[in-house]
């Protein structure tokens, strides 16, 4: 066993590709050496911005030598008349070196009996192997965005102007991209000293630590974390944690150095949010808050040097930090002194969807929608004047300079901006989080108006573009739509709000129809959407609440309108499930369902005085005994009692089907008729909560 | 460090790698990539050097001369070297030497910035450069210009030298900026930046730039049509200009901006594929 090192170094590599790169090129190697047949401990793959090492401490020198059965041609055509060799047969000789005639036995082949000998195969040596791979594996990585250079015909994700190859302590002979492997690497750009000679990983892995470069991703955020302990003991503060920003500026340093800096008080007036995102995005600094949560006039920037004696570092970082808040600060004092109405009225100017028009009409559309629903939830008139309000501002601030300047921020600042106007959380919040959730994972809007803005947003954004015949297929979704209805389904279910899925459509077709716009809803967009939305239910239910296939298809089968009642729906069939009597009572269902699929459509009223015998008389005495509870409880939202009343009919039910039961499929049309209507009626009362018929022993 | 020693440095630094030191082209420009000298020399085969100073108007970013950061009109440092040469990062920190920067005691790093110049069909990969945290520096490896892949790849370095000059010096306001031992950046400019910001925000007449867009935009294809690409991107420069003042202006709604955009962009990619057909035409007699 010996040990391999490659380095291929680079001009900086963007810190967002490198977690990638050093697994794609761990995996693309080992792969090499598995296929090669070679023995090897996990290879390690490192890295930072100017270089992709992986090193491997125990790889097999070369492969085993090893015997190999190699079929030649078929014996009917191997000899000649005398035994003599065929052409055939001098042909398979002639390709296999290592044989002789009288060394030959037969063997079944797949085509009948075959001649065959037993060649002994060299083992390749590794270091020849890796040689050849080597520069095929550098040419296929892929990057999210490649480049070329110079007179380079070959891609790499930045110029690399070095490599380092070693196997065993020598050089793996290859070349990629115009430059030779060698035996050397280098140190930190400034104070790494000139290139030197690699001998073992251990060598390799001091020299370039003398040399200031940490190599290791885990080693960099570990520094640094360390470092901003230090400083925050300090100065007594608490980090306002980024974990994604320390992974990204672990990313952009070979020698971790944080510089603890200040910055003016006065703008600590700025809100926290612009404060943190100018830090964070202009600066990737990190911000600093009292153990109250309150900010502090401080900063955390992480540099790659080793140390900064003289102190320009941090005063080159402060006087940047200060330029870039006086620019957030002139933004948020001018923004602050803006009319919100004039705001709204550039709006006008502002396209929302090209085919949709201007956000000003959107958010005419929202006003209209949230009106519906502040009739649903019976809001008074204050509560129903807020919520407009918030609907007809909520899109006022992407004409502000902080909106401009931190795209991130769309409604958080008009939040802030209102809030500043001396507006009420109804209104100020609503707005502040009305883009949640922007994920899965995301936090829903603070308060219920948030909420409603946040449905009546995305699904305005939605019917507008299935109407403009913008429909996501398979991967393409430019407009994001499947999120947008996921974030309808999910505000809906997790905040609880009662609305018919069929109404909401309804209103905000008719506000794209009433609309001065070019945008025509055909007949089926209706029909459309609804499907979509199911869609986006059904995955919410499967994949983020992980209930079963069966449970999720039995809640769909039984309605969809008010999307909030399938979660409850589905967690009461969930339970029932596990209950004794409940699959005999899906079986029942599914039997009824049988029954009646036939002759659905001639079914009559069903007549009770027409029942005659005694266990169809049983079961529907006790079904009536129930049937106006499981309605009520169902109508109620109490789902497990609606479905602890239907179990009590599971009994009766088998009774009807089984052995001793009823012969549905008389001949006489009234008596059948009749029998089968009875079943339409209690499957129909049974079908409240779920179709559970879905859940029957297949 | 006065304006006008850093101008000085960096043309004496890139003189001596054997770069041609250009000037300012004499249309308004948004950038120094928008300079002949760089858009139509990075493309096709021959070797070319440049270094220019490039005074890029951008007519929403005037303030009236009120903002200590940003003003209508900056000067970008530009070099251009093609085909980029291996050593192009040590030579470029070299640059900061010789502008007075003790490298050791700051900290210079490369971050991504991929760079695109969507009116010029343009775009390439590299960093914004940071020293201490300042951008300091635009550096990109041309990927393709005019619509056409670069081959070789030029490398292009913007110096942002108002900024730089303000962080060397500690000055906290751009008009503030020595520009010679007695004169200041304000006492050079700052009535102009007044005048131009009142200008391109408010009294820039709307039809006639909407018409003297379309004007230039026809002599740009007449000038086509006879062979003269050169002559033809003068024209382009012209209607790109003419549409920033009209955006400056809140003439164009944002639906009509891609429309705008990709017309120029339409006329430099028509310019660069003639320019490239009319080299090869020479050298193959």
């Amino acid at each position: 066993m010996a040990e391999l090192i490659i380095e291929i170094g680079t001009e900086e590599i963007p810190a967002r590709m490198m977690n990638r790169a050093h697994r794609d090129l761990r995996d693309s190697l080992e792969k090499v050496l598995t296929e090669a047949g070679l023995e090897f401990d996990d290879l390690e793959s490192l890295g930072a911005p100017r270089q992709l090492t992986i090193m491997g401490r125990k790889v097999q020198v070369a492969q085993e030598d090893r015997v190999e059965t190699v079929l030649g041609p078929p014996v009917k055509i191997a000899y000649g008349a005398d035994g003599s060799a065929t052409k055939a047969l001098q042909g398979f000789l002639r390709s296999n070196p290592g044989l002789n005639q009288d060394q030959l036995f037969r063997t079944e082949g797949k085509k009948g009996e075959v001649v065959a000998g037993k060649v002994e195969i060299k083992g390749r040596d590794t270091v020849d192997i890796l040689a050849e791979a080597i520069p095929t594996l550098l040419a296929k990585m892929h990057f999210p965005k490649n480049m070329r250079w110079g007179h380079n015909r070959e891609q790499f994700v930045r110029p690399v102007r070095s490599i380092l190859a070693l196997f065993n302590g020598e050089v793996i002979p290859f070349s990629f991209a115009g430059i030779d492997a060698g035996n050397r690497s280098f140190g930190h750009r400034f104070f790494g000293g000139d290139g030197f000679e690699v001998t073992t990983i251990q060598h390799y892995l001091d020299a370039k630590a003398e040399r200031h470069v940490a190599v290791g991703h885990e080693e960099r955020e570990a520094k640094i974390q360390a470092q901003i302990d230090a400083h925050l003991a300090k100065i007594g503060g608490m980090l306002v944690a980024d974990e994604a920003l320390l992974s990204e500026v672990a990313d952009l340093v070979e020698c971790p150095y944080v510089v603890l800096g200040e910055f003016d008080e006065k703008f600590l007036d700025i809100p926290r949010e612009v404060l943190i995102t100018s830090m964070r995005e202009h600066q990737k600094s990190f911000t600093v808050q009292d153990h109250h949560g309150k900010l502090m006039p401080y900063f955390l920037s992480v540099a790659s040097i080793p140390t900064d004696p003289k102190g320009l570092v941090k005063k080159g970082n402060e006087w940047v930090l200060n330029a870039r808040l006086y620019d957030a600060k002139f933004f948020w004092e001018t923004d602050r002194e803006r009319s919100f109405d004039h705001f709204r009225e550039r709006l006008k100017n502002v396209t929302f969807i090209n085919e949709l028009g201007s956000y000003h009409e959107k958010t005419r559309r929202l006003a209209g929608l949230v009106a519906h629903m502040a009739d649903v939830l019976e809001y008074g008139s204050a509560e129903r004047q807020d919520l407009i309000f918030a609907a007809e501002q909520c899109k006022s601030d992407l004409v502000s300079d902080l909106v401009f300047e931190f795209a991130e921020l769309q409604g958080i600042v008009g939040g802030l901006l209102l809030r500043h106007h001396g507006k009420n959380d109804q209104v100020w919040r609503a707005i502040y989080g009305h883009y949640q959730p922007a994920s899965m994972d995301d936090d829903l809007p603070a308060n219920r108006n948030g909420c409603l803005i946040s449905i009546a947003d995305k699904l305005d954004t939605l019917v507008g573009c299935f109407a403009a015949g913008m429909i996501p297929t398979g991967s393409k979704d430019p407009y994001a739509l499947r999120r947008a209805a996921q974030g309808v389904v999910r505000v809906l279910v997790d905040a609880e709000l009662p609305f018919s899925l069929d109404e909401m459509l309804t209103v905000s077709i008719g506000l794209y129809r009433q609309a001065d716009n070019d945008v025509v809803p055909d007949e089926n967009l209706h029909e459309q959407l609804r499907n979509f939305l199911v869609e986006r239910i059904r995955h919410y239910l499967r994949k983020v609440r992980g209930f079963d296939y069966d449970v999720v298809e039995g809640v769909l089968a039984a309605g969809v309108d008010r999307i909030d009642q399938t979660l409850p729906r589905a967690e009461a069939v969930a339970d029932q499930q596990e209950k004794d009597n409940f699959r005999s009572l899906s079986l029942s269902l599914k039997r009824m369902q049988n029954v009646i699929a036939d002759e659905a459509d001639r079914l009559p009223d069903f007549d009770a005085e027409l029942l005659e015998e005694m266990p169809e008389r049983t079961f529907w005495a006790q079904f009536t005994t129930v049937k106006h509870d499981i309605e009520k409880a169902a109508d109620e939202g109490r789902y497990n009692d609606a479905m602890d009343l239907m179990v009590t009919l599971a009994d009766p039910a088998e009774a009807y089907f089984g052995t001793d039961g009823v012969y549905i499929n008389v001949d006489e049309d009234q008596l059948r008729l009749n029998r089968k209507a009875m079943c339409r009626e209690i499957a129909l009362t049974l079908g409240l909560v779920a179709d559970i018929s879905t859940l029957a022993p297949k | 460090m006065k304006f006008q020693d850093l101008i000085l440095a960096l043309q004496n630094f890139w003189a001596a790698q054997d770069c041609v030191i250009s000037q300012p082209y004499d249309i308004e420009v948004g950038a120094g990539t928008m300079n002949p000298h760089t858009f139509l020399k990075t493309l096709g085969p021959e070797p070319w050097n440049v270094a220019y100073v490039e005074p890029s108007r951008r007519p929403v970013d005037g303030r009236y001369g009120e903002n200590p950061f940003r003003v209508h009109k900056h000067y970008q440092f530009q070099v251009i070297l093609k085909p980029s040469p291996d050593d192009i990062q040590e030579r470029y920190l070299k640059s900061l030497a010789a502008m007075g920067i003790v490298l050791e005691d700051h900290d210079i790093r490369f971050e991504e910035d991929n760079w695109e110049a969507p009116t010029l069909g343009a775009w390439g990969v590299g960093w914004q450069v940071l020293l201490d945290g300042m951008e300091i520096t635009q550096f990109t490896y041309f990927q393709q210009v005019g619509g056409i892949d670069t081959h070789p790849v030029s490398v292009e370095i913007t110096y942002g030298i108002e900024r730089l000059c303000m962080f060397l010096g500690g000055v906290d306001n751009i008009f503030d900026l020595p520009w010679s031992s007695t004169v200041t950046y304000g006492d050079a400019r700052k009535r102009e930046e007044y005048e131009f910001s009142k200008y391109c925000f408010e009294s820039a007449d709307i039809d006639l730039h909407k018409n003297l867009f379309d004007m230039y935009e026809n002599e740009a294809y007449r000038l086509l049509d006879e062979n003269l690409p050169l002559v033809a991107y003068d024209y382009t420069l012209k209607c790109s200009h003419t549409f920033n003042v009209l955006d400056s202006r809140g003439a164009v709604s944002t639906t009509q901006r891609p429309a705008y955009i990709a017309r120029v962009r339409k006329m430099a990619c028509a310019v660069a594929e003639q320019y490239v057909a009319l080299q090869e035409g020479v050298k193959h007699g």
